[in-house]
C-alpha cells in the first residue's frame, strides 16, 4: 500500500474529509472501548499517533491491558499485526529477517526470509528487555520504514506502526532505550490503573463466558487518508511561535529557559518533537471541530510528545523530578 | 473577513475605552495623593494651602495617564487575543489576523467558522469593572485634601506675618527719619565738609536704605551703615592727632609760660589755641625789644615742649612735628628781618592746621550723631518703635497712670491689711522674658559660651581699633585674648 497525499481543494471536499475523519475516529474509539475500559485518553492518543504515522511507547505496570490495546487496535484497523516478545537473547535478524541459502532445481540461491517487522502493526512487547543492538535494529524501520539486509533495502508496507511497551518497575536485566530510539517514538503514554467503576467493567468483560466481538471499522487506506487530511489543517504564525517557544524552553542553555529547566534538565527536545506536536495538534483541532490549530491543542499533546525527549540531569534524578512536571511548568509560563 | 475585523476593532475600542477609564481613576489617585502631600506640607508648616501648587500634581497625573495609556494601549493583536480568551474562541481571532486573506478551502471554512463566532452582541458581555476600591480611596483623599485646603493659617504664622508687616512699616519709618536727619545734617555742613562727605559715598548709602520685612536684615542694614560712618571717621585720623595734641598740652601745662596755650589744647579748643598761638607773631628782631623777645622765647618754649612730647610719643614723623621742628630751626637762626616773614608764615600754617583740626572735629561730631542715629535705628527696630530722637520724652506716657501700682492705704482706713497691686495690660506688648531651653543631662552650654566669646572678641576688636590706645598695649591685649582663646579651644 503506497502513501498518498491528496490536497483538498474545495470547501465541500474539506468538509467531507473532516466529517469522515471525525466519524471514523469516533468509530475507532467506540470499537476499541468495547474491550479496553477506562483508558479513553490512551486510546485517543494512540489513535492520534497512528493517524500521524508515528510510533507509540506504552509504559505501565503489567496487567493494565497494554498488549490488549495494541491487538484491539490492529483488529479495528483490519491491519496485519505481529507481536514480538523482546528478550535479552533476541537478535536483530530475529526481527528483521535473514538471507537463507536454498537449493532449487540444483542451484543454491540466497532467499530473503522476512522477519516479524514486515507487518503493519508491530507490537514490541517489553522492548527494554532486548539488548541495545537489537533495539537499534528498529531504528531504520521506525524512521525510514525500510529494512536493509545484505545491501538490499526492503520497503515495509504502509501504514506501519511500532507500538512498544515497557515495564517501569522491573529494571533488572533491562536495557534503557537509547535517546535516538526514544526520539523516534511519536508519543510516550503512561498507562494508569483504571478507576473503581472501570475495574468492575473490565472484570465483567474478561472473566465471563461471553466474549466481545471486535469489528474492523477502518483500514490502512482510511488511516493514511485521515493523516493526509490532518496535515492540511492550517496553523497561524502566532500559534506556531508559541509551540516553538515551548520546545525551545526545554533547552537548559536557552536564554528563556526557566530556573527549573536549567537545574533539572540535561538536554531538551529535538525539532522532531516540534513536528510531533504540530501533527498531533492538527488532529486535535479537527477533533475539536475547528479548521485551525489552537494553543489548547498544542498544550494537550505537549506532554506525551515531549516527556520521553527530555533528559533529566543528575540533580533532577536525585530530587525525583519528572519530565511531566517540568513540561507542565513550561506550559504554564508559555506565551 | 470584514465582519471579523469590525468585531476586533469594536472590541479594541471598547477595551481601550475601559482601559482609559481605569487609568483616569489611577491618575486621579496620583493627583489627589500629590495634592494631599502638598496640603500636608503646608498645614504642617502652619500655612494656608496655596492651591496654585495643585497644578503640579495635576501635570504629573496627566503625564502619568498619558504614559500609562500609551503603554497599555490595546493593539489589534492584543484585542484579538483578549477576545479569544474571554469568549473561549480557541485562538480563532488571532489565527484569523495571522492568516489574513490566505487562500484555500481550509481557510475559507475557518473564516466562515470565525465569522459565526463574532456576533456583535457578544461585545456587550465585556463589562466595565468599576474600580470601587480606587474610587473609594480617591474619595477619601479628596475629602482629606479639601479639609486641609480650607484650613486657615496658624496663629503663629498670622503673628509672624503681622510682625513682618510691623517690621516693614517700622523700617520704612526709620529709613525716612534717618534720611531726614541726614538731609538736616547736610544743610548744616560747610562746603569743605560737604566735599569730604561726598568722597565717603555715605549720601548714596543713605538714599539706598530699603524697608525690610525681616528684623535681621533691617538690623544688618543699619549696622552696616553705622560701621561705614565709623570707618569713615576713623580714616580722618582725628583721634591720633588729638592724642598727640593732648600729650603736648600736658607738657605745656607744666610751665607757666606755656600753660595758657596748653590748657586750650588740652580742652580741645583748637581754634582758640590757634588764636593764642597767633598772638606770638613776631614783628621785630631787635634784642632790645623785650616784648618781641618774650614772644620769641615763649614760642620757642612751646615748640620745644611740643617736640619733646612728639618725640616721647614716637610721632616725630607726623606733619605737625615736622612743621614744629622747621619753625624751631627758623626761630633759632633768626637774625634778620627777612626771616621774620618766614617764621610768621610757618607759624600761620601751624595755626591754620589747628583751625582745620577744629573744623574736622566739629564735622566728625555731626557724623557721630548720624552714627548714633543708626545705632538707635537698630534699637528702634528691635523694640518696634521708630523714634530716633536724641532727647528723652518728658512726663508719663499714655496708659502709664492706669498701669501704675496701686495700694489701699488711703481708701479704706478700717482695712488693716496692706495690699500693693501690680497693674498691667493683658495680652499687650512684647514679652521681655526669654526662656532658654536646654536638653537634660550633663554638658556645656555651647550657645551661651559662644555668645560670651563673640562678645569679648568684639570688645577686643573695638579696643585695638581705638586710636587713643598705644600700639604696645594693643599688641598686649591681642596676645592675651589669643592665648585665652587658644586655651579654651584646647579645653573644649
Amino acid at each position: 500500500m503506497s502513501e498518498t497525499r491528496q490536497v483538498l481543494e474545495s470547501p465541500e471536499e474539506v468538509e467531507k474529509a473532516v466529517s469522515s475523519f471525525r466519524s471514523t475516529f469516533e468509530s475507532l474509539q467506540n470499537e476499541i472501548s468495547k474491550f479496553i475500559v477506562g483508558q479513553e485518553n490512551i486510546i485517543e492518543d494512540v489513535l492520534i499517533a497512528v493517524i500521524s504515522g508515528g510510533h507509540v511507547l506504552l509504559e505501565g505496570v503489567p496487567g493494565l491491558g497494554k498488549t490488549a490495546l495494541v491487538t484491539t487496535i490492529a483488529q479495528v484497523l483490519h491491519l496485519d499485526f505481529k507481536r514480538i516478545q523482546f528478550t535479552p537473547d533476541l537478535l536483530p535478524a530475529d526481527l528483521l529477517g535473514t538471507n537463507l541459502l536454498i537449493e532449487r532445481e540444483g542451484e543454491k540461491t540466497f532467499v530473503f526470509q522476512q522477519g516479524p517487522v514486515f507487518t503493519n502493526i508491530l507490537l514490541a512487547d517489553e522492548i527494554n528487555r532486548a539488548t541495545p543492538k537489537t533495539q537499534s535494529a528498529l531504528l531504520e524501520t521506525m524512521q525510514e520504514k525500510t529494512v536493509t539486509v545484505a545491501n538490499t533495502t526492503h520497503r515495509l508496507d504502509l501504514p506501519y506502526f511500532v507500538l512498544a511497551t515497557q515495564n517501569p518497575l522491573e529494571m533488572d536485566g533491562t536495557y534503557p532505550l537509547p535517546e535516538a530510539q526514544l526520539d523516534r517514538f511519536f508519543f510516550k503514554l503512561h498507562v494508569k490503573m483504571p478507576e473503581h467503576h472501570h475495574f468492575a467493567a473490565i472484570l465483567d468483560r474478561t472473566t465471563g463466558i461471553e466474549t466481545v466481538d471486535i469489528n474492523a471499522v477502518a483500514d490502512g487506506g482510511a488511516v493514511l487518508e485521515m493523516g493526509t487530511t490532518a496535515r492540511q489543517v492550517p496553523i497561524a504564525d502566532t500559534i506556531r511561535d508559541y509551540m516553538i517557544n515551548i520546545v525551545l524552553a526545554t533547552h537548559p542553555d536557552n536564554k528563556n529557559a526557566s530556573k527549573e529547566v536549567k537545574k533539572y534538565l540535561r538536554y531538551g527536545a529535538s525539532p522532531r518533537a516540534a513536528q510531533t506536536i504540530l501533527l498531533a495538534a492538527r488532529i486535535k483541532a479537527i477533533l475539536g471541530g475547528r479548521f485551525h490549530v489552537a494553543k489548547e491543542d498544542i498544550d494537550a499533546v505537549a506532554i506525551p510528545a515531549l516527556r520521553h525527549r527530555l533528559i533529566l540531569s543528575f540533580e533532577g534524578q536525585a530530587e525525583g523530578m519528572t519530565t511531566d512536571k517540568i513540561i507542565e511548568d513550561i506550559l504554564k509560563n508559555a506565551e | 473577513m470584514a465582519q471579523v475585523n469590525k468585531f476586533i476593532k469594536q472590541l479594541q475600542g471598547r477595551l481601550n475605552y475601559q482601559m482609559a477609564l481605569r487609568e483616569i481613576c489611577n491618575a486621579s489617585i496620583v493627583f489627589l495623593s500629590g495634592t494631599l502631600l502638598i496640603a500636608i506640607i503646608y498645614v504642617l508648616r502652619g500655612y494656608r494651602v496655596n492651591c496654585v501648587w495643585y497644578f503640579l500634581p495635576l501635570a504629573i497625573a496627566i503625564i502619568f495617564f498619558m504614559l500609562r495609556y500609551i503603554s497599555k494601549y490595546c493593539k489589534i493583536q492584543t484585542s484579538a487575543d483578549y477576545a479569544d480568551r474571554h469568549f473561549d474562541l480557541k485562538n480563532a481571532l488571532v489565527s484569523d489576523l495571522d492568516f489574513a486573506d490566505e487562500p484555500g478551502a481550509f481557510h475559507q471554512l475557518r473564516r466562515e467558522q470565525t465569522e459565526k463566532l463574532c456576533a456583535a452582541d457578544k461585545l456587550k458581555t465585556i463589562k466595565f469593572k468599576f474600580p470601587r476600591k480606587i474610587l473609594l480611596i480617591a474619595l477619601g483623599l479628596l475629602l482629606l485634601t479639601s479639609i486641609l485646603s480650607i484650613m486657615d493659617d496658624s496663629e503663629d504664622i498670622r503673628n509672624a506675618r503681622d510682625r513682618a508687616a510691623q517690621i516693614e512699616k517700622n523700617s520704612d519709618e526709620i529709613n525716612k527719619e534717618l534720611k531726614k536727619k541726614y538731609q538736616e545734617m547736610l544743610k548744616k555742613l560747610k562746603p569743605n565738609e560737604k566735599k569730604l562727605l561726598k568722597k565717603s559715598g555715605l549720601t548714596e548709602k543713605f538714599q539706598k536704605l530699603k524697608k525690610q520685612k525681616e528684623l535681621k536684615k533691617a538690623l544688618r542694614q543699619y549696622g552696616k551703615l553705622e560701621r561705614e560712618i565709623k570707618n569713615f571717621s576713623a580714616r580722618m585720623k582725628l583721634a591720633e592727632k588729638e592724642r598727640l595734641l593732648r600729650m603736648m598740652a600736658k607738657k605745656l601745662m607744666k610751665s607757666k609760660m606755656t600753660k595758657q596755650f596748653g590748657k586750650k589744647l588740652n580742652s580741645g579748643k583748637y581754634r582758640e589755641a590757634a588764636k593764642e598761638l597767633r598772638r606770638n607773631k613776631l614783628s621785630d628782631i631787635d634784642p632790645k625789644n623785650k616784648l618781641e623777645q618774650m614772644k620769641k622765647l615763649r614760642m620757642k618754649r612751646i615748640l620745644e615742649k611740643m617736640l619733646e612730647s612728639a618725640k616721647d610719643a614716637g610721632q616725630m614723623n607726623s606733619s605737625l612735628s615736622k612743621e614744629l621742628e622747621d619753625l624751631l630751626e627758623s626761630l633759632e637762626e633768626c637774625d634778620e628781618l627777612g626771616d621774620l616773614e618766614e617764621i610768621n608764615c610757618k607759624l600761620g600754617k601751624i595755626c591754620d592746621d589747628l583751625d582745620d583740626l577744629d573744623d574736622l572735629k566739629k564735622f566728625l561730631i555731626k557724623l557721630n550723631k548720624m552714627c548714633k542715629a543708626c545705632n538707635k535705628a537698630q534699637y528702634a527696630c528691635k523694640s518696634n518703635s521708630f523714634c530716633l530722637s536724641d532727647k528723652a520724652g518728658k512726663g508719663k506716657g499714655i496708659g502709664s497712670a492706669a498701669a501704675a501700682n496701686f495700694d489701699n492705704k488711703d481708701k479704706d482706713p478700717d482695712d488693716k491689711g496692706y495690699i500693693t497691686g501690680l497693674k498691667g495690660q493683658k495680652n499687650k506688648g512684647s514679652s521681655r522674658i526669654k526662656i532658654e531651653e536646654a536638653a537634660s543631662g550633663y554638658g556645656v552650654s555651647r550657645r551661651a559660651g559662644r555668645a560670651v566669646k563673640a562678645s569679648s572678641k568684639r570688645q577686643m576688636e573695638s579696643f585695638i581699633s581705638r586710636d587713643d590706645v598705644p600700639p604696645a598695649m594693643k599688641t598686649g591685649v591681642k596676645e592675651y585674648f589669643t592665648k585665652i582663646h587658644k586655651k579654651e579651644s584646647i579645653n573644649e
